[in-house]
C-alpha cells in the first residue's frame, strides 16, 4: 500500500492520479466547476430566502399567516404550497441545467484526460 | 385508543399478512441475488432513478411523517404543516450539495467520503460513531411507535409487537439485504401513497372537491377557532419552529440510511434524478396529508381527540374508520385495517433500512477498514453485517421494551435530526467542499455536534428536568439552533488547530465527485460473479 494512512476502499494508483490532475487543469472541468458553484449559489441563495421568509413568518407573523385569503384558504396554507412549489423549481431548474450543461462538461472533462 | 371490537383486528391482521407475504416473496427473490458487499449494501448499483427515488420516499414517509403529521395537524392546524414543509426542503440541499457527489465518491458507506480524502481510520470511525447514534436512536423511535401502534390497533401486546417488528425487519435484512430492503420500501411507497389518496379522495367527497373547504370548516371544531388555520398553536415560541425547521431542513442531509440509498444507483446521473422523483413524491404526499389532517378536525372534531392519543398519532386510523361509515360497520372496519396494516408496512421499510445503514457502519467501516485496515475478503465482510444486523436489532428490541409504550417517542425523533444535522452534515459537506479541511476538523465536529445536539436535549424542555416538565435550562424544544453552529465552529476550530493534510487526496476527491471520473462502477445482475 503506497500510503499507509489511506484504507482499501479507496486506494489509488500513480496511473490514476495523473489522470486526475490532467482533468482538473482541462478548461471543461474547469467551466464545469464555476457554472455548478454559480448555478448552487444563485439556486440556495433563492430558495433559502423563500424558506427563511416561511419559516420567519410562521414563527413571528401569527395574524399575517392566519389572515384569510377567501373561504378556507389563508397565507399560511399558501405560503407553505408555495415552499412545496419552490422545491419543485429548484429540483426541475438543476436538472435541466444538469442535462444541458453540467453533464456534457463533466463528460467532456473525463474524455479529455489524455 | 381506537375501541376496535375483535373483527376490526382480525381484519387488519388479515391485511397485515397479505402485506407480510408480499415483503418475504420479494425478500425471497432478492435472496438468490444477494451474492457480495455491492448486493448486500448497495443492490449491485443496478437500481434505476426512479424506483430509487420511490425507495427513498418509502425510506423517508415514516410513520411519523403519515401518522405523527396528520395528528399534529388535526389537534393544532397550521403548525403541523411546518415539519412537512421543512422536511421536503431538505432535499433541495441533498439535491444541490449531496446526492451525485456522494453516488461518485463513496462506495457504500457515509463515511467512504470522509476516509477517501482524510486520515483514514479515525475520520472513518468518527462518521461511524455518528450513523449508529443517528441510526440507533431512530430506531428505537420506530420500534416503541410499532408496539404502541400494533397494540391499539390489532390487539398484540406491546412486547410482543415490538418483537414481531425486529424479527421481520431482520428477515429482510439478513437473507435480502439492500435489494430486499429496496423494494420493500418501493412497495411501502407505493401503499402509504394509495392509502393517503384514498382517504384525500373520501375527505374531498364531502366537500364537493373544493380543499379549502376542508379548511373553512375545520376551525369551527376546534376549541383554537380562527386561529386553527395560524401558527403559533403547537410551537408556543417562536424559536421552537425556528429550530425544528432548521433540524429538518440540515438532519436529512445528515441521515445515513437516506444517504446510504445513493449508493445503489448505477451513476450520478440516476442519483439525481432520484431525488427528483423523491422530491415529486414526498411534497404531493404532504399535501395531501395536509387534507387529511384538516379533514380529521372537521370530521372528528373535538370529540375525537381522546381516542387520538397523545400526539394524535390515530387520528388518521381513526378518520378512516369514520369515512369507510364508523365503527363497527363493515366499511369502517375494512378502511382501518387498510390503513392500519399500511401504517405497520410504512414501520418495517423503514426500520430495515436503518438496520442495513447501521450494518454499514459496524462491518464496512469498523471490521473492515478499522480493525482489520482493509485486509479482508468481501465474504467476511457481508457475515459480518449479518451478525452486526442481527446484534443491533436485538439490542434496539430489547431497549425498545424496557423504554416501553409511554417512552416520549418525540424526544428520539428531535435527537436524531439534531445530530444528524450538528455532527454528520458539517464534516460531510465540507469535506466535500473546503480544500484546508482536515482530520481534526472532522473529528472535533462529530464530537461536538453529538456532545452538544444530546446534551441540549437533555436540558430542554421536553425532558428537563423528567416528564411533563415545563422548562429546563436550555429553552427551545430543539437544540438544532445552537448545536447546528457549533458542530460548524468545531469543525473550523479543529482545522484551524490540526496539522494541515496533503490536497492531491482532495482534488482527487472533488474530480471524482464532480465528474464521476473514477467512481464505483455499476454492474448487470447478470454480469456473473465477482
Amino acid at each position: 500500500m503506497e500510503d499507509d494512512r489511506r484504507d482499501a476502499v479507496n486506494g489509488t494508483g500513480d496511473g490514476r492520479r495523473t489522470d486526475v490532475a490532467a482533468i482538473e487543469q482541462s478548461d471543461a472541468y474547469r467551466s464545469l466547476v464555476a457554472q455548478r458553484r454559480r448555478f448552487t449559489i444563485i439556486a440556495s441563495a433563492v430558495f433559502y430566502a423563500v424558506f427563511a421568509a416561511f419559516v420567519a413568518l410562521a414563527s413571528w407573523g401569527h395574524d399575517l399567516m392566519g389572515r384569510r385569503i377567501s373561504g378556507g384558504l389563508a397565507v399560511g396554507y399558501l405560503a407553505a404550497l408555495a415552499v412545496i412549489v419552490a422545491v419543485w423549481l429548484v429540483a426541475f431548474a438543476y436538472s435541466r441545467a444538469s442535462v444541458r450543461v453540467f453533464e456534457p462538461l463533466a463528460e467532456r472533462a473525463r474524455e479529455g484526460r489524455d | 385508543m381506537i375501541v376496535a371490537a375483535g373483527t376490526a383486528h382480525g381484519l387488519t391482521l388479515g391485511v397485515f399478512a397479505v402485506i407480510l407475504a408480499m415483503t418475504l416473496a420479494i425478500t425471497y427473490w432478492a435472496s438468490r441475488r444477494t451474492r457480495d458487499a455491492t448486493s448486500f449494501w448497495a443492490a449491485d448499483r443496478g437500481i434505476t432513478g426512479a424506483q430509487n427515488g420511490l425507495a427513498i420516499a418509502g425510506d423517508y414517509m415514516s410513520a411519523a411523517a403519515f401518522l405523527g403529521t396528520v395528528g399534529l395537524i388535526y389537534l393544532f392546524g397550521f403548525d403541523g404543516f411546518i415539519t412537512g414543509v421543512a422536511a421536503l426542503a431538505s432535499f433541495v440541499t441533498v439535491l444541490l450539495l449531496l446526492a451525485e457527489r456522494m453516488r461518485n465518491a463513496g462506495q457504500f458507506t457515509m463515511a467512504d467520503v470522509l476516509a477517501f480524502r482524510l486520515n483514514a481510520k479515525p475520520a472513518r470511525s468518527a462518521a461511524a460513531i455518528g450513523t449508529l447514534v443517528v441510526v440507533g436512536f431512530y430506531l428505537i423511535a420506530q420500534m416503541i411507535a410499532a408496539g404502541a401502534l400494533f397494540e391499539a390497533l390489532a390487539g398484540i401486546t406491546f412486547p410482543v409487537a415490538v418483537v414481531l417488528t425486529g424479527a421481520f425487519m431482520l428477515v429482510y435484512v439478513l437473507f435480502g439485504g439492500m435489494i430486499a430492503t429496496t423494494w420493500v420500501q418501493i412497495v411501502k411507497a407505493v401503499l402509504l401513497m394509495t392509502g393517503v389518496v384514498v382517504l384525500t379522495v373520501l375527505v374531498l367527497r364531502r366537500v364537493s372537491w373544493n380543499p379549502f373547504e376542508v379548511m373553512a370548516r375545520a376551525p369551527a371544531h376546534s376549541d383554537a377557532g380562527d386561529a386553527f388555520l395560524a401558527p403559533g398553536q403547537f410551537f408556543k415560541k417562536p424559536l421552537d419552529s425556528v429550530s425544528t425547521a432548521l433540524a429538518f431542513l440540515l438532519g436529512t442531509a445528515g441521515l445515513p440510511h437516506i444517504l446510504m440509498r445513493f449508493f445503489t444507483v448505477p451513476d450520478g446521473r440516476a442519483a439525481r434524478r432520484s431525488v427528483g422523483w423523491a422530491v415529486a413524491v414526498i411534497g404531493t404526499f404532504y399535501i395531501l396529508v395536509s387534507i387529511i389532517g384538516f379533514g380529521a378536525r372537521d370530521i372528528l372534531a373535538t370529540a375525537g381527540e381522546k381516542a387520538a392519543g397523545k400526539g394524535g398519532n390515530l387520528a388518521a386510523p381513526l378518520l378512516a374508520q369514520n369515512l369507510g361509515g364508523g365503527a363497527g360497520t363493515f366499511g369502517g372496519d375494512v378502511l382501518l385495517a387498510i390503513i392500519s396494516a399500511i401504517a405497520f408496512a410504512t414501520i418495517l421499510a423503514v426500520v430495515a433500512g436503518l438496520v442495513i445503514a447501521a450494518s454499514g457502519a459496524v462491518a464496512h467501516d469498523v471490521y473492515t477498514n478499522v480493525v482489520r485496515g482493509g485486509d479482508t475478503d468481501e465474504g467476511a465482510e457481508v457475515r459480518v453485517a449479518r451478525v452486526a444486523a442481527a446484534a443491533i436489532a436485538i439490542v434496539a428490541m430489547a431497549l425498545a421494551i424496557l423504554a416501553g409504550k409511554g417512552f416520549n417517542i418525540q424526544f428520539l425523533v428531535s435527537l436524531t435530526f439534531a445530530v444528524a444535522a450538528s455532527a454528520n452534515f458539517p464534516p460531510l459537506l465540507l469535506a466535500l467542499t473546503w480544500r484546508r479541511f482536515n482530520t481534526t476538523g472532522a473529528l472535533a465536529g462529530v464530537a461536538v455536534g453529538l456532545v452538544s445536539a444530546i446534551g441540549l436535549i437533555i436540558l430542554s424542555p421536553t425532558v428537563w428536568p423528567g416528564p411533563d416538565s415545563e422548562g429546563g435550562p436550555f429553552p427551545i424544544v430543539n437544540p438544532a439552533i445552537v448545536s447546528i453552529p457549533l458542530g460548524f465552529l468545531a469543525c473550523w476550530i479543529g482545522t484551524l488547530l490540526g496539522p494541515p493534510e496533503e490536497v492531491d487526496r482532495y482534488t482527487e476527491l472533488r474530480v471524482r465527485a464532480d465528474t464521476g471520473f473514477g467512481a464505483e462502477r455499476a454492474r448487470t445482475p447478470t454480469a456473473g460473479s465477482r
